[in-house]
């Protein structure tokens, strides 16, 4: 095995050094927008730790364009610090081939923007020039993280990959119809689907022919659903530990839990120029109430619906920009969002058998073996490890009580270049919480955002617990956090494509649960930090 | 139940019918049988794929931690299920009056005590080790 690693790592390094030896690629006179195919490869080299252990890693990497197909790939190889083992769990099985796959996506609209570069996040790009400008689809395969539905009170920070060891490839995709309407799907895991979600929301107004620019308001009507194929009912144990079959899966008994979502929400803002301009207002501020009522029923499940009824104060600074990735725009350019902030609070009269934002962060683990605190161990005794999420909700009694949810998010714009639309970094925070036992939860989050160097994606959840005296503690807290920083920026990049001027730190942290080979749930520290180049053709 | 009508009927159309809470477990351990020795518990399990890292210790563990009456109603709940969910609903239901099994919280003391046990039940093949255990770590 040794020798195998050492084969491996000098046919790596070989790599590596013909990489720096290509280092100076010609300069890149286009703007990068422009580009039809992309193809860059390149090595990531650093230390990565998984459940208490250290490890060498190595990641070749990738970036491979075709007109709107693009596909992200980086092949992990994984050595110990002391022996130099190669990690062999990490391509054990046949599904582990799915680990090389960062990100791969199909793009239709403005897939030109932004630059093509590593970003960890994955996610939708941003448009140019205005939702109602457009028609835009995405669809992308990478692990999923932080994935959120409609006003996030049934899908809310939904994880697949907690995992290290099992690597899930999710699917997303969006679309949107002009401003008439939009749909969002998604599903868990590519090679086994279990959870698979989507909507389809519609604006009625613009269907009536208003036009959006000139209303100062937004009602939109969704419709969705959310389905667990295989919700965990029951894991069966033994001596208070799960057991499991000869293959080493965890045994228990699964069902299918579907739920039926339908909610509206109305946007008024009343707008005011706050810097005129020679032709047009340069800057508007607009302040406002956004108020939304989502049902959502669990179809399987009596008690199992909740009514949220929301209103949030909003506040908007637009301003007025006539350049947009290193291009001038038309006319008198566009109005886009700098600042804004949202604030507000959630009533809900919900179901004993239902749980606000039920598939959430913690929903791989948590479907499992629902007791990820100290509170809720103590509460479910000796059945705690193999208690699903599912079973903890059945075995509520009937009837409805009352809750509410704090919400606050404000996004920062962060300048990029002069004159150009800020990048926009969106931080949310927010608690709930309701009469029942272990229904105190909190959560924060960062972005995705994505600027000329720097790329972040950041969550934390704490959920399931009683008591707000117990808010500030790790105990059964999930931490989630990634991000790339390009040592260059932009258009040093852009002015010499050298392997030095893509040098790129890659940074992530997972606070997680895993169970271990006894079946316990605990809690683990992971993290890694590469430092990597790619060189290629943009 | 009570709400039935609309949901349900929506329930039937989508071939979704109501999940009701797993049955009330069963605990089908036999009277008056002598503790069943670790070999035998744990060829059961691994006969009904119901497999535990660690199944001697495991026993040994609980051995400590479970009274001799529950621990002696569990092993033999686990020797004479059918499957792993009858497995599972051993501890739910062989506690005293029929609800889940006390276990007290391991203790370093307890855990050694486990190991040395295991090693003799597993020699002994003895329907007493769960009661001698039982009592060991109740007068520690």
């Amino acid at each position: 095995m040794g020798r195998r690693a050492s084969e491996l790592l000098w046919a790596v390094g070989t790599g590596l050094c013909g990489l720096l030896a290509a280092g100076e690629a010609r300069a890149d006179p286009e703007v990068p927008g422009e580009r039809i195919t992309v193809f860059r490869v390149g090595a990531d080299l650093g230390i990565s730790r998984i459940a208490g252990e250290s490890w060498w890693q190595l990641n070749a990497t990738g970036i491979l364009r075709v007109g709107p197909v693009r596909v992200d790939f980086a092949a992990p190889l994984r050595f110990g610090m002391g022996d130099f083992r190669f990690r062999e769990e990490d391509y054990a099985q046949g599904r582990d081939a799915l680990r090389v796959l960062r990100c791969a996506r199909i793009d239709l609209g403005d897939y030109r923007h932004p630059e093509d570069r590593h970003d960890p996040n994955c996610d939708a790009y941003e448009s140019s020039e205005g939702l109602h400008e457009r028609v835009y689809g995405s669809v992308r395969l990478s692990p999923l993280r932080d994935v959120s539905l409609g006003h996030q009170t049934l899908v809310t920070g939904f994880n697949n990959s907690l995992d290290p060891n099992t690597p899930q490839i999710g699917a997303q995709a969006e679309g949107i119809l002009r401003d008439f309407g939009q749909f969002q799907m998604f599903l868990d895991d590519v090679s086994a689907p279990r959870l698979v979600a989507g909507n389809v929301s519609i604006r009625p107004l613009q269907l009536l022919g208003e036009n959006w620019d000139e209303t100062p308001d937004d009602l939109r009507i969704t419709a969705g659903v959310v389905s667990d194929l295989a919700a965990p009912l029951r894991v069966h144990g033994a001596f208070g530990q799960p057991v499991r079959n000869g293959e080493g899966a965890v045994q228990m008994a699964t069902t299918r839990l579907t739920a039926l979502t339908a909610d509206v929400h109305y946007l008024y803002l009343w707008y005011s120029c706050v810097e005129a301009g020679s032709s047009a207002c340069e800057a508007t501020r607009g302040v406002g109430l956004f108020g939304f009522a989502d049902y959502n029923r669990f179809v399987e499940v009596d008690d199992g619906d909740g009514l949220h009824a929301g209103l949030r104060f909003r506040y908007l600074l637009r301003q007025r920009f006539r350049r947009y990735n290193g291009q001038a725009l038309e006319g008198n350019g566009v109005m886009l969002p700098t600042w804004e902030v949202d604030a507000g609070g959630e009533y809900r009269n919900v179901g004993n058998r239902y749980l606000p934002g039920y598939f959430d962060a913690n929903y791989g683990v948590q479907s499992q073996s629902f007791a990820l605190n100290r509170q809720a161990r103590d509460d479910l005794g000796v059945d705690a490890l193999t208690t699903t999420k599912l079973e903890y909700m059945l075995s509520q009694p009937g009837g409805r009580q009352s809750g509410f949810q704090a919400y606050f998010r404000v996004y920062f714009p962060v300048p990029t270049a002069a004159g150009e639309p800020p990048t926009r970094m969106p931080l949310t925070l927010w608690a709930e919480d309701s009469a029942g036992p272990l229904r105190t939860s909190v959560g924060a989050s960062v972005g995705p955002f994505r600027l000329d160097q720097v790329a972040l994606s950041a969550q934390i959840v704490r959920r399931n617990f009683d008591g707000w005296g117990n808010l500030f503690t790790l105990d059964g807290t999930q931490i989630r956090a990634v991000g790339s920083i390009y040592l260059s920026s932009q258009a040093s990049r852009r002015q010499s494509d050298s392997f030095l001027n893509n040098l790129q730190v890659n940074l992530a942290y997972n606070r997680r649960f895993v169970r271990d080979d006894g079946g316990d749930v605990r809690s683990t520290d992971d993290f890694l930090v590469t430092l990597g180049s790619t060189v290629g053709v943009n | 139940m009570r709400r039935a009508g609309w949901w349900a009927a929506l329930a039937m159309l989508c071939g979704c019918g109501l999940i009701e809470a797993p049955p009330a477990p069963r605990c089908v351990a036999v009277a008056g049988e002598a503790t069943p020795p670790v070999e035998q518990v744990c060829a059961r399990l691994t006969a009904l794929d119901c497999r535990l890292p660690d199944c001697a210790q495991a026993y040994a563990s609980y051995a400590t931690r479970v009274s001799a009456a529950e621990f002696n109603r569990l092993t033999s709940c686990y020797t004479h299920a059918t499957s792993c969910a009858e497995v599972g609903q051993c501890e739910l239901a062989c506690g005293a009056d029929g609800g889940m099994v006390t276990v007290n919280p391991p203790t370093d003391a307890a855990t050694d005590v486990g190991s040395d046990v295991g090693s003799d039940a597993s020699s002994d093949a003895s329907g007493d080790v769960g009661s001698d255990a039982g009592s060991d770590d109740a007068s520690d």
